[in-house]
């Protein structure tokens, strides 16, 4: 039957994920941050999610080796890059380099440990960028990610050309990572302070 | 996943590439929804896993098995339900996804009429096969959405006739992707690198289908709601197999895979490549089990010319 998921108010850092119940709560708590992440590796939204399932399903079987003292999110990631370079090696496909991989992971580390924090999501927090970009940036978003048009549609419908929209979608890009950033900067800094 | 746009052959640079990645997950299910299906496969496939087992260990020490040999005792009960847990089509760039579960119940201890049946009971076996059908309850199926958005449940209801339902159960959850999904009246058709997911197998087929829930009834009671490919490759992980096949049917009741047309199975003991057209091949999750069908002859029926009588 279908059921709906919430997250248990719990303290994530008391999760214990050799716990079968405990263990479903951070299912729930790190699926999305790990399914971008995921999607930031192989750049494909199926793949994606087999990645992040298998991930869980490894960890669920080693669980036993997990040292309670280290960052469940951190293991999560690590069982996921294996996975995706198992999936590379058998599909041939390209690979990121070791800096970007590393750039990568930091940023997603980042925001994991932002939400912990903060209770305040990676997706709390793109909203509030994208609600602060430039309306010619936005609307390039908008139809791209969340309407799903292609390059020609949105050149057609912002009566431009599609290199422009693709420039378009780089500077928002830009834009948004930077916002992110900082918002985990300031975050930081806060912390540091009290 | 979009195609050509923008730059969707390579490596976005890397300050872009979870931004982007970001944004995708956020346009497919917002800030603060979780991804139910993704969670629900995983607990499956983890903290579920050990609840099913026992129903399976459970199934095997029930009599039920040997009762159903004997229909006409009507000593056991099989139900065969099923239902689409969930149907989620979220963007033109997603790959249409479907997750279908097949529920088996058994229903032990049903009323027995003591009193001799006045008919025999109706046995419907295959050709060749040995092996007799059980008799299905009727399924009052309604089948209705439950939230609405990009999301949505499946959900099914069983009417008053199957009001008391036992406790155990026993499902078989497949995820199907596809290029394409569409409903026919019966059945929902995928078509297109049909990607088709299992608890121990990964099957990739030219395409599929299965019947659209809450629409089984009248003849079709008498036939497994099943799963149906064709033009497919099963993977198996553990013990590792792989099987070229033309047609593939999965069998709710015993929870195996029967292929037809089969071309190649491999395994670590070699690979067999020379399959009769009648060859059928069943896969279980520990073995598999290859039968050859007797082919019929007929005699040849005299040649009518015109003109001459």
């Amino acid at each position: 039957m279908p059921r709906t998921f919430t997250i248990d108010p719990t303290d994530p850092e008391e999760l214990d994920p050799k716990n079968a119940e405990d263990f479903t709560e951070l299912v729930k708590l790190h699926h999305r941050d790990l399914l971008v992440y995921a999607r930031a590796l192989s750049h494909d939204s199926t793949t994606a999610a087999d990645l992040v399932q298998d991930a869980f399903v490894v960890a669920f079987d080693k669980v036993k080796t997990f040292d309670v003292t280290r960052d469940f999110a951190t293991w999560m990631r690590g069982i996921i890059r294996n996975k995706w370079r198992e999936w590379l090696r058998k599909n041939q496909k390209y690979e990121l380099t070791d800096d970007l991989l590393a750039q990568i992971d930091a940023d997603i580390a980042s925001w994991q440990n932002q939400r912990l924090n903060e209770s305040n999501s990676l997706f709390d927090s793109l909203d509030q960028g994208l609600k602060r970009l430039p309306d010619t940036l936005r609307d390039a978003v908008i139809a791209f990610y969340y309407e799903g048009r292609n390059g020609d549609e949105i050149a057609e419908r912002l009566e431009i050309e599609p290199a422009a929209v693709r420039k378009r979608l780089q500077r928002a890009r830009s834009i948004l990572k930077q916002f992110l950033d900082q918002r985990i900067d300031s975050t930081t800094s806060s912390e540091a302070e009290s | 996943m979009k195609n050509d746009f923008p730059n969707h052959n390579g490596p976005l640079p890397g300050e872009e590439r979870l931004v982007h990645a970001a944004l995708e997950e956020h346009a497919r299910l917002g800030s603060n929804r979780n991804d139910d299906a993704l969670i629900e496969r995983i607990l499956l496939e983890t903290v579920n896993k050990q609840s099913v087992t026992e129903v399976v260990a459970a199934r095997s020490t029930a009599p039920w098995k040997s009762l159903l040999i004997g229909v006409g005792s009507a000593a056991a009960v099989l139900l065969l339900g099923f239902f689409f847990l969930q149907s989620f089509q979220v963007r033109d760039s997603e790959m249409p996804r479907r997750e279908v579960h097949f529920v088996v119940q058994i229903l032990e201890d049903a009323p027995v009429d003591a009193s001799p049946p006045t008919t025999p009971p109706t046995v419907a076996a295959s050709p060749n096969q040995g092996r007799i059908e059980p008799t299905f309850a009727k399924v009052d199926a309604v089948v209705r959405p439950i939230n609405s958005g990009t999301d949505y449940f499946m959900e099914t209801q069983f009417g008053k006739s199957l009001s008391q339902l036992p406790s155990k159960a026993e499902h078989h959850g497949f995820l199907i992707s596809a290029s394409k999904v569409r409903q026919t009246g019966r059945e929902t058709q995928f078509d297109g690198d049909v990607v088709i997911t299992h608890d121990t197998w990964k099957i990739k087929a030219a395409g599929a289908s299965v019947p659209i829930a809450g629409k089984v009834e009248g003849d079709s009671m008498n036939q497994s709601p099943s799963l149906t490919a064709f033009d497919v490759v099963v993977n198996q992980v553990s013990p590792r197999r792989t099987v070229h096949a033309k047609t593939l049917n999965f069998d709710a009741v015993t929870g195996n895979l029967i292929l037809t047309g089969v071309q190649s199975i491999s395994s670590p003991e070699g690979e067999m490549k020379k399959f009769q057209a009648s060859d059928r091949l069943t896969l279980t999750k520990t073995s598999y089990a290859i039968e050859s069908l007797p082919v019929l002859k007929y005699a040849s029926p005299p040649l009518l010319k015109p003109g001459r009588n």
